[in-house]
């Protein structure tokens, strides 16, 4: 029988020290609002979170704590004055939801998704995600440089802690050698390219019968 | 007995005086074969309702489908030109109308030996251009003959003594010929073509002027640019008989795309980069070409209206293999028929603070406000022009740019989609856009065209 179908993401996060030019601190322009018109820059939220952010931050009342979590070396204040995480930081220029992961890997619900190998998890194409590889094969040391950095992954049993001693070569079975990352183009997006700080790699998977998971969707 | 007949007399006249054919309904005319969805209804309506009544039916048709005479038309430009007449019973009314022509100069004696016969287009042209003064003032009407010569591919089977006419009429928009690039001078028009043409003739505001792209770079300029900015275009490993040489961080070898699909595809490619990276330097914009290797090739061409650090706000993405468009299979599987060859990625085709500029705030009535800038709309149409030909391509653009700009003026609260053959292109479009299923992206997929036309 076929794995639950419900699709859910999870968010690796490659934690970059490469010498790339922060794009907003290098006096980038901002736009000044999103695609539609309907929110205006968030010069705060951008600077703090360094990526373009548009409209305040926001919780939901379905996530825990209804999206914001009080934490002391969080970056936001909610209407209480409390200091802490919200779930989103705003909308990017294409009017979507940011996530907060400051927001989700705070909750407490590290580690218990993946095996120390990933053993456990059947990846699963992302139609669109090649698009995301387009700007970076412009780039062969940023290309090289993601794939072959080892990520942190607060699913992982490393708990994001340290990196997980895998990159996305290596997760991917990429033969050594090989030039045919065709795989990777499929299944792996590219969220954020780490010339902010810390890139963002989206990857998908149908949840495994029985495990408990708590996963942004 | 004589009230009688007076009374049998007005009777008759009030019901003589509406055409014969006619269906009064909520004081518009309508007729039983001109469904409101067929392609000549707005121009039937506008030519039965018109005050001077240019076009009437039968017997409660219009007979869009019958070919439209030279009498006929010698009428309706008399009508228009308000010099329409009560016919007397006793007379045929093309032996009425005909002798006025004549008269005005829309017709000169000896041009025609039958009045009765069909109209050819080109024969239409001259009696357009010779009325017009009359009807909308307009005259001394100049056009490039070269030009048009190069726009129209039946241009020499026009008779040499319509061909300034025919390039005059065709100029102004009103007879345009079909999107294949035929005028076909020669041809008899329906009685709905014919409507379509006098409603463009008598509105301006309704014809299809053909505004050609603007001149861009000479293949030298563009690839010296290249070369310029070689750091700026790693993905180009080099040009050669005006085929752009691909590589990236992994493929390192020159490539070509496959052209097993789409024989033109680095013709094309060539084509529209040469017209981006000149559209680019002229507007101070940002002109990126990635490539992937992943079936057969994948070119992304995008014009950036900040700067690269951002994605482009115009985007045309060429598949070597044709793809499918993922957000259609996902949420209306089956619709989309054929894969597609080319992809349009939309964002805000304004400068930064264009919006703001005019005062913009959220919270405003979306439509006083403009959403797009001429310049960076240009680079849109003439894009479309190169990809699917100058007339299919205008006719893409005129289709897909208002469901573009809907967007805007309902803030992306909407759900639209379409699949389906864009008219008169045969390019299928899949495009699906929901605020629900959270695509917000505006992208829009097409097959290519048989031939560029």
């Amino acid at each position: 029988m076929k794995k639950a179908a419900r699709v859910i993401f999870i968010l690796f996060v490659i934690i970059i020290n490469i010498l790339y030019n922060c794009c907003l601190s290098s006096g980038q322009l901002f736009r000044s609002e999103s695609v539609k018109g309907t929110y205006k820059l968030n010069i705060i939220t951008s600077l703090l979170y360094k990526t373009e952010v548009f409209d305040d931050p926001f919780g939901d009342d379905s996530l825990p704590d209804g999206g914001f979590l009080v934490t002391p070396d969080g970056k936001l204040k909610n209407e209480k004055g409390q200091i802490g995480e919200y779930a989103y930081l705003g909308y990017n220029y294409d009017e979507e939801e940011i996530t907060n992961d400051r927001y989700f890997s705070k909750l407490g619900r590290r580690g218990n998704v993946f095996d120390q190998d990933y053993s456990n998890v059947e990846w699963q194409e992302i139609p669109e995600a090649w698009n995301s590889w387009m700007d970076i094969s412009q780039n062969s040391a940023l290309f090289k440089y993601i794939l072959t950095t080892n990520f942190y992954d607060d699913d992982h049993v490393t708990e994001g802690k340290t990196d997980t001693g895998y990159n996305l070569l290596r997760l991917f079975e990429i033969p050594e050698g090989s030039d045919d990352y065709t795989e990777i183009y499929m299944k792996a997006k590219v969220l954020t390219t780490p010339e902010t700080g810390s890139g963002y790699i989206y990857l998908r998977y149908y949840r495994p019968r029985g495990r408990f998971l708590w996963l942004k969707s | 007995m004589k009230k009688f007949l007076a009374f049998l007399l007005t009777f008759l006249v009030v019901l003589f005086s509406f055409p014969s054919g006619m269906t009064l309904s909520h004081g518009a005319v309508t007729f039983k074969d001109v469904p409101k969805d067929a392609w000549f209804y707005e121009h039937v309506h506008y030519v039965a309702n018109h005050p001077n009544e240019l076009m009437v039916g039968y017997a409660g048709n219009f007979g869009p489908f019958d070919n439209l005479t030279v009498e006929q038309f010698i009428k309706i430009t008399v009508a228009a030109a308000g010099r329409g007449v009560v016919v007397p019973p006793d007379k045929y009314w093309g032996d009425v109308y005909v002798p006025i022509g004549l008269e005005l100069g829309f017709v000169l004696p000896g041009e025609f030996n039958d009045y009765r016969r069909a109209i050819t287009r080109a024969e239409m042209a001259r009696i357009i251009i010779r009325s017009l003064p009359m009807i909308t003032g307009e005259k001394d009407i100049t056009y490039n003959e070269s030009d048009i010569r190069s726009r129209m591919a039946d241009y020499d089977s026009i008779p040499v003594n319509l061909r300034d006419y025919v390039c005059k009429a065709y100029q102004l928009g009103i007879l345009v010929g079909g999107a294949d690039g035929y005028f076909r001078p020669n041809d008899s028009l329906t009685r709905a073509s014919a409507a379509a043409v006098i409603h463009k003739m008598l509105e301006p505001s309704t014809r299809t002027v053909f505004t050609p792209p603007e001149e861009v770079w000479s293949d030298a300029e563009f690839e010296a640019y290249i070369r310029e900015n070689a750091e700026d275009f790693y993905c180009i490993a080099k040009i050669e008989d005006r085929k752009i040489y691909l590589q990236n961080a992994v493929k390192t070898t020159p490539t070509l795309l496959s052209e097993v699909n789409n024989p033109s595809i680095n013709e094309l490619l060539y084509e529209c980069a040469k017209a981006l990276a000149y559209y680019a330097n002229k507007n101070g914009n940002t002109f990126s070409l990635g490539y992937m290797h992943l079936n057969g090739g994948i070119v992304s061409l995008g014009y950036h209206i900040i700067s690269k650090a951002f994605d482009p706000d115009l985007e045309l993405v060429f598949f070597a293999e044709p793809q499918m468009n993922y957000f259609a299979e996902q949420y209306a599987p089956g619709k989309q028929k054929s894969p597609s060859y080319y992809r349009w990625t939309l964002g805000a085709l304004r400068d930064p603070d264009f919006l703001s500029s005019q005062g913009w705030e959220p919270g405003k009535n979306r439509q006083n406000f403009v959403w797009t800038q001429e310049k960076h709309e240009k680079v849109f149409s003439h894009l479309c022009q190169i990809v699917y030909g100058p007339s299919q391509g205008k006719e893409f653009y005129d289709f897909i740019f208002p469901i573009y700009l809907n967007i805007f003026y309902t803030g992306g609260r909407i759900e639209d989609s379409y699949f389906g053959i864009v008219p008169k292109t045969g390019i299928e479009l899949a495009y699906y856009y929901s605020e629900k299923n959270n695509v917000k992206v505006m992208s829009y997929w097409t097959t290519k065209p048989e031939v560029r036309k």
